[in-house]
C-alpha cells in the first residue's frame, strides 16, 4: 500500500521546524512502524538526502525508547502498543499518518522526532529507589511479601520510561511516570522506609524539571503502551497525604 | 602463547573466598582519588557502575542509549537462576555449578563457574532488597519456576519481565549514586575506542551522539560491559543499537577476543515476515513447558495446521529426545528445527517455521490458565503476526539470539590488556560454548555487584591515581583516528546504503557461519566477507554531517566494524574441528547428529590477537583444566 | 499542612510545601469541595423561596440577625474562594507553560470539554458572582427591586419580591442560566477530579465518582435554574 505521511522535520534544538510531506511507497501490511520508516529513510538515503531521526532501539516493546505520535495520538491507534510494536496491517492505503515528537517543556526537542527525556531519569534519580547497599541485606525470603502487594507493585514497575504519558498530557504533567515508582515502592516493604520522603522529592523533581501538575484529564492512561493505571496517581497522592500527617 | 586463566589454587568451594582474602584492598579516603571508566550500563554495567561509586570511585558511566535504563538486558523475559533451592527439589551451589558446565558443553572455565553459582544467591537478596518484584506465591514467599531444560526449579522470575525488573533494579541503584555524585552517566556517548599507555587501558576516547563532538576520558581502570555481538547476523533478538564496536575497538588495541565463534540460536522467535524484517522477536522459552512442537509429516504440506489430523503430525522433540522432549537445550531444538524446515516440511508462509502448538495445554489446563501464564507473550505474538495462539498453533523459528564469546578475560575478569575489565554479555568467561536460560542476568549481576568491586580494587591498590590525563599523545592520537574514520565514512559518498551492507553481511554469516557450519562453508564466508568489506569502503553512502545526531553515520560506524568482525568469527569457527554447544560442525556429529566433542584437542579456550585488517589473526590458547568434573558427552535422549 | 521539613526528613525539603504540585492540587480540592458545600447550604436557603414570600424573607432576616456569625461565614467562604481562584490560576498558567508548542494534529482519547474549560468556567463563575452579590447582598443594581428598600408587610427585607421580580426580567433570568451552565460543567469534571486528588479514587471507584460527579452536576443545574424558570413561567408569583 501507499501511504502520505507528514513527518516532523528539525535540523535541531534551535532551528525550525515544520511538517514535511512524503510518499511511503508499496509497504507491506506485515511491516511494523517502524520497518515502515525504515524504508522510507533508505530511500532518503540513496537520494542523498537526510533520513528521519528517530528513537528506537529493541523494538519489541520494552525498552521505552521508541517515541512518535502519530495522528495525534503518542504510539498512534493501537491501545496497549508501542510503536516499535504498531504494525502497518492497522492503516489503509492512501492514508495520511502525521507524525510528530512528544512535546512538552520538559523534553527539549533535539532533531526531528527525538526529544531530550532525562527529565525522567532526574526524577528517578530525586529518590525512586529504595537506598540498600551493595551486600548485606536480608535473605530474599526473610520478608514476606503478600501475593496481591507483589502483583501491584509489579503492575507499576512495568512503566518502560517512555514518556508517552507526558506526551499525551495537555498539561505535559509526568504525573502517571511518577506515580507508577512511588506505587511499586510504597507497596513493599522494602520501599516503606522511604516511601514519605520519596513522594516528596519526586513530586518536586517533577516540577523543578518543567513538568505540568495533574489534572486528571486522565489522557496518560489512555495513552500508556503498558496500562499504567491512574488509579496509581490517586496512591500517590494518598502517600503525598500521608508523608504530610508524618 | 599459552595464557593463563589466573585461577586461585585450592579446593573448587573455597577457592573464591581465598581469593578475596589474598586481594590487596584500596584505602577508603584513597578511593575518591581513583577514577573508573564503565562503559555500558546493562545489567552488568550498571550493577557495576552503582557498586563501585557506592565504595567511592568517581564513575563516568556511558551508554549509547539516551537514558541508561534502556541497556537491552531490558528485554530478558525467562528469568534469572538462582542456588537458592527454596523448593526443596535437590538443588544447590554444586548442581547449579555442573549443569552450567554441561549446559556449555564443558569448555567453560570451572573456577569461574562456581563463583558464578556461588554469588547467585545474593543476587536475588540484592533485588529483593532493591524492590524488584519477583514473582511470589499466595503465603508470600517467592516462586521458582523451571527453565531451559534444567531438572529442578531454581528460576526466578517477574512475570514475562524479569530482566526489565532487575536492570530497573540496577538503575535505581545507579540512580542513587548519581545522586549521590559518585557517578556520572554519559549517555548518547558512544565509546569508539579504548586508548591504552604502556599496555594498560588508561581511557577512551567517545563521540557524543547529539552534538557529534569527539573526546576523550582518562580513567585508572576501564571496565567493558557493552553486550553481545550477535547483530553480525544482521537479524537476530539483540536490540537496533547492539553492536560490537567497543568490543572490537579493544580488540584491535591488543586485547584477546576469546571464541566468536560460539554463538547461541534461540528456537523459540517469530519467523521472518520478509525483506523489510529488522529483527526478530523472542518468545520465552517458558512457552515449551506446556507448548508441542510439531511439522507436517508430509513434505511441502501446505494445508493450513488445523486441518492436518493427529496422525500426519510429527512432533520431533518428543519423538528424538523423550526424556527431554519439547524442552531439549536451545541448540539441539534449533538444529532440529532447521532440519525439518530444510526437509520442506516447515509451516506457514515460506515454510520457515515449525508449530508450536498449545492446544492439549490449553484442553488439559483451560484457556485461562494459559492467559495467566503467558498472556502478554501471545499478545505480543498477535501484535506482529496478526493470528491468535490461542486458536491456531505459534509459528517459531530458530533466530541467534547470544554471544558467549568475547574479550578474553582471566578470573579476576580482566583482560589481557592490564586495567581493562570485561563484564557481562562482553566477555567469554562463563557459558562456555552454550548458555543455559537463565544464566546470563546472573553472570551480569555476579560480574558487576559481586566480583568487579574486588577484583578492580586487587588492580588499583597496585597503580597510582591518576597517573596518566588526556594530554598523554596517545589521547591525541586515538582522538585523530577516530575523527579520520568519520570523515571517511562521510566522504565515501558511494551508493549503496549502510544497511544494504549490513543485510548483506547477515546473509553470508546465516548460512555460511550459521547454525550448522563446515569446513567449506566457512572457508567461502571468508573468502566473501573481505569482498563485501572492500566494496562497504567505496561504495558506501553515508548522509548528513559528523557534528550533528547523524543515525546513519553511528550505523555505518557500527557496521564497519561488523564486516571485520565477522570474519574472525568464520576463522574461530574454522579453527575449532569439533561441535560443541552452540558451534555445530558438520563434520563432526554422532551418528544420531550429535555434536561431536574433541576433548583431546580442543578443551581449550581459543584466544585472538589482532594482526591488522587484511592479516590473518594469531590465536592463543587457554587450556581448561576439570578438575571437578567429569567430562560427560551431553545426552538428552 | 506540616512544613517541618528536613529534621524529620519526610517532607517537602528545599521546597515551600504549597509549590509542591500535589500540595496545590490538595489545597484546589479541598477549597473546591467547600465551595460544592456552600452550592448546596444556599440551595437550601433558596429553595425556601417555593415557600412564598412567608419562607425566604424569614430566611433573610433569620440569615442577618447574628452579624458576627454572618460575617464569620462570609469570611471562611471568602478565604475558600480566593484561594481557590489564585490556585486555580497558577495551576492553569504553570500547566500552559510546560507545553509550550502544540501538535499540529492532535486526537484526544480521555480529555473532555469540561476539563479543559476549568478556568474558564471558573471566571465566569466569578465574574457573575459578583454581580450576583450587587445584585442581591448589596442590592445596588436595581434600587427600584432592592428587598431592603420594598419591606414585607412585616416590614422584613422583601427577599422574595426582590428575587421574583429580577427573574421576571428575561435577561437576568438568562444570565443565571449561563452562570448555572458555567458552575454544572465546572462541578461534573471538579467532583472526581477533587476526589480523584484527595486519593479518594482507586481502578474501581473511579468510574463511579465520574458518574456521581455528573450527577451532582446536574441536581445543582436543575435545582437552581429552577428558580429563574419557574418564576420565568410565571409558576412563582
Ligand atoms: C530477547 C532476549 C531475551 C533474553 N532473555 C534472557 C533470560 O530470560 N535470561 C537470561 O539470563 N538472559 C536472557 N537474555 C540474555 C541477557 O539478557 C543478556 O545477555 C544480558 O542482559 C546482557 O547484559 P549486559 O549488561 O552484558 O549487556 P547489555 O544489557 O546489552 O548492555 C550493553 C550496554 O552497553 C552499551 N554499549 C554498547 N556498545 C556501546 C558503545 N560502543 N559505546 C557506549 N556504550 C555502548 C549499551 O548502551 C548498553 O548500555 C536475553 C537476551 C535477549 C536479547
Ligand atoms: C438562582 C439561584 C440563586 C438565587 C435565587 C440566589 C439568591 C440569593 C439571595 C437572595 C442572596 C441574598 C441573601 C441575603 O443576603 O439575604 C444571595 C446571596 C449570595 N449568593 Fe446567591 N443565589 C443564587 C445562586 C447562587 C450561586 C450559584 C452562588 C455561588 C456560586 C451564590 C452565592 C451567593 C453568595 C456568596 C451570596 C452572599 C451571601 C452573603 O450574604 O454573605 N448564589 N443569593
Ligand atoms: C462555585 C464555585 C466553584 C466550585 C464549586 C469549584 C469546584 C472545584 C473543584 C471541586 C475542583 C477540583 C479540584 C481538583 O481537581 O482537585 C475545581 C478545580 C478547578 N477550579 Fe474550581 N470551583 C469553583 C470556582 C472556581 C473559580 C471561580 C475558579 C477560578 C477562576 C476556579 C478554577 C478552577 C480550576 C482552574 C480548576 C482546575 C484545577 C486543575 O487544573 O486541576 N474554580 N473547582
Ligand atoms: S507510565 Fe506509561 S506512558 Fe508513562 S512512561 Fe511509563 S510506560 Fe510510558
Ligand atoms: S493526562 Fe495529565 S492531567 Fe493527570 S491524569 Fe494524566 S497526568
Ligand atoms: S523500540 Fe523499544 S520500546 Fe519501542
Amino acid at each position: 500500500m501507499n501511504l502520505n505521511l507528514y513527518v516532523w522535520r528539525q535540523k535541531g534544538p534551535n532551528a525550525a521546524g515544520k511538517l514535511h510531506h512524503m510518499q511511503a511507497k508499496n509497504i507491506s501490511p506485515d511491516m511494523s512502524f517502524l520497518e515502515m520508516l525504515d524504508e522510507v529513510n533508505e530511500e532518503l538515503v540513496r537520494e542523498g538526502k537526510e533520513s528521519i531521526a528517530f528513537d528506537h532501539d529493541c523494538r519489541e516493546g520494552i525498552c521505552g525508547t521508541c517515541s512518535q505520535v502519530i495522528n495525534g495520538v503518542p504510539h498512534g491507534p493501537q491501545e496497549r502498543t508501542t510503536v516499535c510494536q504498531l504494525h502497518m496491517r492497522k492503516f489503509k492505503d492512501g492514508d495520511s499518518i502525521y507524525i510528530e515528537p512528544w512535546r512538552a517543556k520538559a523534553f527539549p526537542l533535539i532533531k526531528d522526532l527525538i526529544v531530550d527525556r532525562g527529565a525522567l531519569d532526574r526524577i528517578i534519580q530525586a529518590g525512586g529507589y529504595t537506598s540498600c547497599h551493595t551486600g548485606g541485606v536480608p535473605d530474599a525470603n526473610a520478608i514476606l511479601i503478600p501475593k496481591p502487594d507483589a502483583d501491584v507493585a509489579m503492575d507499576a514497575a512495568e512503566c518502560i520510561g517512555c514518556g508517552a504519558c507526558v506526551a499525551a498530557c495537555p498539561n505535559g504533567s509526568a504525573m502517571l511516570f511518577t506515580s507508577a515508582k512511588v506505587t511499586q515502592l510504597a507497596r513493599l516493604p522494602q520501599g516503606r522506609a522511604e516511601a514519605a520522603r520519596r513522594v516528596c522529592v519526586m513530586t518536586e523533581a517533577m516540577l523543578n524539571e518543567g513538568f505540568g501538575n495533574c489534572s486528571n484529564h486522565y489522557e496518560c492512561q489512555a495513552a500508556c503502551p503498558k496500562g499504567i493505571k491512574v488509579s496509581f496517581i490517586a496512591k500517590l497522592n494518598r502517600e503525598f497525604i500521608k508523608a504530610q500527617m508524618s | 602463547m599459552i595464557l593463563d586463566g589466573k585461577c586461585p589454587s585450592g579446593p573448587l568451594a573455597q577457592k573464591w573466598d581465598n581469593h578475596r582474602q589474598d586481594m590487596k584492598l584500596v584505602n577508603p579516603a584513597n578511593k575518591r582519588k581513583y577514577r573508573i571508566i564503565v562503559v555500558g550500563t546493562g545489567l552488568a554495567g550498571a550493577s557495576a557502575a552503582a557498586s563501585l561509586g557506592e565504595l567511592g570511585y568517581n564513575v563516568d558511566a556511558f551508554c549509547y542509549q539516551d537514558s541508561s535504563r534502556r541497556a537491552h538486558s531490558i528485554a530478558a523475559q525467562g528469568g534469572i537462576n538462582a542456588a537458592k533451592n527454596y523448593p526443596n527439589d535437590g538443588d544447590s551451589i554444586f548442581r547449579l555449578f555442573y549443569d552450567t558446565i554441561k549446559g556449555g558443553d564443558f569448555r567453560a572455565r570451572e573456577a569461574n563457574v562456581y563463583r558464578l553459582a556461588q554469588v547467585s544467591n545474593s543476587i536475588i537478596d540484592q533485588c529483593v532488597a532493591q524492590g524488584v518484584p519477583f514473582a511470589r506465591d499466595y503465603a508470600g514467599y517467592l516462586d521458582n519456576r523451571s527453565f531451559g531444560g534444567a531438572q529442578v526449579s531454581r528460576t526466578f522470575y517477574a512475570r514475562g519481565q524479569t530482566g526489565q525488573q532487575l536492570l530497573l533494579g540496577a538503575y535505581s541503584a545507579l540512580s542513587r549514586q548519581v545522586k549521590a555524585g559518585t557517578v556520572k552517566v554519559h549517555t548518547r556517548t558512544e565509546m569508539l575506542d579504548l586508548v591504552v599507555v604502556d599496555g594498560e587501558a588508561k581511557g577512551i576516547t567517545v563521540r557524543d551522539l547529539v552534538t557529534g563532538q569527539v573526546s576523550c576520558y582518562a580513567a585508572d581502570a576501564v571496565c567493558l560491559c557493552t553486550g553481545g555481538y550477535v547483530n553480525v547476523y544482521y537479524l537476530s533478538t539483540n536490540a537496533q543499537g547492539c553492536n560490537v564496536t567497543a568490543n572490537y575497538r579493544a580488540y584491535k588495541k591488543g586485547a584477546f577476543f576469546a571464541n566468536p565463534c560460539y554463538t547461541q540460536i534461540h528456537p523459540t522467535c517469530i519467523p521472518v515476515s520478509g525483506e523489510h524484517q529488522s529483527k526478530l522477536t523472542l518468545m520465552s522459552e517458558s512457552l515449551r513447558n506446556d507448548g508441542r512442537v510439531w511439522v507436517p509429516l508430509k513434505k511441502g504440506d501446505k494445508r493450513p495446521p488445523h486441518e492436518i489430523p493427529e496422525n500426519e503430525r510429527d512432533y520431533y522433540l518428543e519423538r528424538k529426545y523423550p526424556s527431554f522432549g519439547n524442552l531439549a537445550p536451545r541448540d539441539i531444538s534449533s538444529r532440529a528445527a532447521k532440519e525439518a524446515c530444510d526437509d520442506g516440511r516447515g509451516g506457514g508462509p515460506g515454510g520457515f517455521g515449525v508449530y508450536l502448538d498449545f492446544a492439549d495445554a490449553i484442553s488439559r489446563l483451560g484457556e485461562d490458565k494459559i492467559r495467566e501464564r503467558y498472556g502478554n507473550l501471545f499478545e505480543m505474538y498477535e501484535r506482529i503476526t496478526d493470528e491468535n495462539a490461542y486458536k491456531q498453533p505459534m509459528r517459531i523459528y530458530p533466530a541467534l539470539h547470544y554471544a558467549m564469546g568475547g574479550l578474553w578475560v582471566d578470573y579476576n575478569l580482566e583482560s589481557n590488556l592490564k586495567g581493562l575489565f570485561v563484564l557481562g554479555e562482553a566477555n567469554f568467561s562463563d557459558h562456555g560454548a552454550n548458555r543455559l536460560g537463565a544464566s546470563a542476568l546472573m553472570q551480569g549481576l555476579a560480574d558487576g555487584y559481586f566480583v568487579i568491586p574486588y577484583t578492580v580494587a586487587n588492580y588499583l591498590a597496585m597503580t597510582k591515581p591518576g597517573a596518566i590525563t588526556t594530554n598523554h599523545p596517545e589521547f591525541e592520537k586515538s582522538r585523530q583516528d577516530v575523527e579520520n574514520q568519520t570523515k571517511k565514512l562521510l566522504s565515501i559518498n558511494g551508493r549503496k546504503t549502510a544497511k544494504e551492507f549490513h543485510r548483506e553481511l547477515g546473509k553470508v554469516m546465516w548460512e555460511h557461519v550459521g547454525m550448522e557450519r563446515s569446513e567449506q562453508s566457512l572457508r567461502r564466508a571468508i573468502e566473501i566477507i573481505p569482498g563485501i568489506r572492500e566494496e562497504f569502503w567505496k561504495n558506501v553512502t553515508v548522509t548528513g554531517s559528523g557534528t550533528e545526531l547523524n543515525q546513519e553515520l553511528e550505523r555505518a560506524g557500527r557496521i564497519a566494524d561488523f564486516l571485520e568482525f565477522g570474519e574472525l568469527l568464520a576463522r574461530d569457527a574454522l579453527n575449532r574441528n569439533e561441535s560443541c554447544g552452540g558451534h555445530f560442525r558438520v563434520e563432526y556429529q554422532m551418528p544420531d547428529g550429535e555434536a561431536k566433542r574433541d576433548d583431546e584437542n580442543y578443551s581449550h579456550v581459543a584466544a585472538w590477537e589482532f594482526k591488522g585488517v587484511n592479516q590473518t589473526p594469531e590465536v592463543h590458547k587457554e587450556p581448561l583444566v576439570f578438575e571437578n568434573v567429569h567430562l560427560g558427552i551431553r545426552s538428552y535422549k | 499542612m506540616n512544613m517541618a521539613t528536613a529534621s524529620n526528613g519526610s517532607t517537602c525539603s528545599c521546597l515551600k510545601v504549597l509549590d509542591n504540585p500535589v500540595a496545590k492540587k490538595l489545597l484546589m480540592a479541598l477549597t473546591g469541595f467547600g465551595l460544592v458545600g456552600f452550592l448546596f447550604i444556599h440551595l437550601i436557603g433558596n429553595m425556601s423561596l417555593y415557600a412564598g414570600p412567608g419562607g425566604i424573607n424569614v430566611y433573610g432576616q433569620a440569615l442577618h440577625a447574628l452579624p458576627p456569625v454572618v460575617w464569620a461565614f462570609r469570611g471562611a467562604m471568602l478565604l475558600l474562594f480566593v484561594i481557590h481562584v489564585w490556585l486555580g490560576i497558577k495551576v492553569t498558567l504553570e500547566n500552559q507553560d510546560a507545553r509550550p508548542t502544540p501538535y499540529a494534529r492532535r486526537e484526544y482519547l480521555k480529555v473532555t470539554f469540561a476539563s479543559r474549560t476549568m478556568i474558564w468556567t471558573g471566571a465566569v463563575i466569578a465574574l457573575l458572582l459578583i454581580y450576583h452579590i450587587l445584585h442581591f447582598t448589596v442590592q445596588m443594581l436595581y434600587p427600584d427591586t432592592a428587598a431592603n428598600v420594598l419591606k414585607d408587610a412585616l416590614g422584613r427585607p422583601d427577599v422574595y419580591t426582590m428575587v421574583v421580580a429580577s427573574f421576571k426580567k428575561v435577561g437576568i433570568a438568562l444570565l443565571y442560566v449561563v452562570w448555572m451552565s458555567a458552575i454544572t460543567l465546572h462541578v461534573s469534571h471538579g467532583f472526581h477530579s477533587g476526589l480523584q486528588t484527595l486519593g479518594l479514587a482507586s481502578e474501581k471507584t473511579l468510574p463511579l465518582w465520574t458518574r456521581l460527579a455528573l450527577c451532582v452536576a446536574a441536581f445543582v443545574f436543575i435545582a437552581y435554574t429552577s428558580i429563574p424558570a419557574t418564576i420565568l413561567a410565571g409558576m412563582v408569583k
